[in-house]
């Protein structure tokens, strides 16, 4: 009888430690440049997933990620002046922001649970520069969906120091976006393209407005042993934490550093 | 940045063999001393070469306007320096979005100054300003024994990567 209640409470307890297991969520990243040319300026795509088989992602609370030494984040021609968080709440969003604002673009997959359905929906995401955020370089990562929900949320992101193999990182923190009380919206996917080649520019020249494709993000002179090392660590509103890490290889015939 | 590198261990070399020269020179006269006073006088020469070395403070402010020479990781950088210290400046510049880090080297007709600086910047748009210190570690010529700690101010174009740096303050010579 006393062996049966072991074996009870035992598989009770497994039973128990799966079910965590398999809801705990997981993350995805990777990262690209374009072109790959080191020492040249580039555009950086960071794609993140999350991954939560079998069951919708639980909401974000935070997502870090840290990008590799060198990467030259302050030289870029992008992000030259700032859009308040006030024009990007009104109805026009980040089409009221200055031309010169502009950091990158992006999307975004969210799902929410209707029922036993889950919807998704496919937001675009603009990024922008913001006023400084204590005393730390800043952006807005506005997103904005329509169908099946409509859907504008403000997220802001910060540039901090971070340890070698590190540059820095840009923590994005992400408020709780519920489309009905209490139900919460998961990302399921943030896919950013910082710095683009398409962004036009505007600047005063003798009186003249001139237009302008702003510099992308220089890439180092050298490359790091085993690739440029990128990282992501997100913190989910239950408290969860997910880390993962990628690298970019080096371009071939690129001069190498240990 | 092998470039980078190498451009820098060149102005090292200058400034060695600009030391080397001082340093001969600064031979040539003791030697020269030691001639005329005589043998029983060269224990003195300490005194004398004190009496040399005697400090010098130079207090003031100086203004340095810098154009981007070559790009990369640390920006190369040269300009005219105005005010107290009239010369020329070559910068290595480290413009990261927390720290601004950079090494220098002021070419002034009695001798160069070196040193390096850190500082942070603040605000946002086109023309990010920054303050900050600076060390002044070492030199040639009539600043071979120049040393001291500055404050400074200025101002980094985003767009043509131009700086302006301010430096107020004193250093002994």
């Amino acid at each position: 009888m006393r062996t049966c209640q072991i074996l009870t409470a035992l598989l009770a307890l497994l039973a128990c430690l799966s079910t965590t297991a398999r809801a705990d969520p997981s993350i995805r990243l990777r990262a690209t440049f374009t072109p790959e040319h080191l020492g040249r300026a580039a555009t950086v795509d960071l794609d993140i997933k999350v991954v939560a088989p079998g069951a919708l992602p639980p909401p974000l609370a935070e997502v870090s990620l840290r990008y590799p030494a060198g990467l030259g984040v302050a030289l870029s021609g992008v992000g030259i002046d700032t859009c308040p968080a006030q024009t990007l709440e009104s109805s026009a969003g980040p089409k009221a922001c200055p031309a010169d604002s502009l950091m990158g673009t992006g999307n975004a997959l969210t799902a929410l649970q209707v029922g036993p359905q889950i919807l998704h929906e496919k937001t675009t995401v603009t990024v922008v520069r913001a006023p400084e955020r204590n005393g730390h370089l800043a952006m807005f990562f506005y997103a904005a969906g329509d169908d099946p929900v409509i859907a504008r949320t403000l997220f802001i992101g910060e540039l901090l120091p971070a340890h070698r193999p590190f540059g820095g990182r840009i923590r994005i923190t992400i408020p709780p976006i519920t489309a009905l009380p209490g139900q919460y919206i998961g990302i399921q996917r943030l896919h950013l393209v910082l710095a683009p080649p398409w962004f036009t520019y505007y600047e005063r020249i003798r009186g003249k407005t001139i237009a302008y494709h702003p510099k992308g993000i220089p890439l180092p002179t050298s490359c790091p042993h085993g690739g440029f090392p990128f990282s992501a660590t997100a913190v989910f509103l239950n408290g969860l934490e997910a880390k993962t890490g990628t690298r970019v290889p080096c371009p071939m015939g690129a001069g190498r550093r240990e | 940045m092998v470039s980078i590198s190498s451009s820098v261990r060149k102005w090292g070399e200058a400034r060695l063999s600009a030391r080397s020269r001082s340093a001969a020179a600064g031979a040539i006269a003791l030697v020269l001393s030691a001639m005329l006073v005589g043998t029983a006088m060269s224990a003195p020469t300490h005194a004398a070469e004190r009496a040399a070395h005697a400090t010098r403070t130079l207090d003031g402010a100086d203004n340095a306007t810098l154009h981007l020479v070559r790009p990369g990781e640390r920006l190369l950088e040269e300009g005219a320096v105005t005010g107290a210290l009239p010369g020329r400046m070559r910068a290595e510049l480290n413009i990261g979005p927390i720290y601004y880090k950079g090494r220098f080297t002021i070419d002034t007709r009695n001798g160069s100054i070196s040193g390096n600086g850190t500082a942070t910047p603040h605000g946002a748009g086109r023309y990010q300003s920054f303050a900050g210190w600076l060390n002044i570690t070492s030199g040639s010529g009539s600043y071979a024994h120049v040393h001291g700690r500055d404050t400074l101010y200025g101002v980094f174009d985003r767009r043509t990567y131009a700086v302006t740096i301010k430096t107020t303050g004193s250093l002994s010579y």
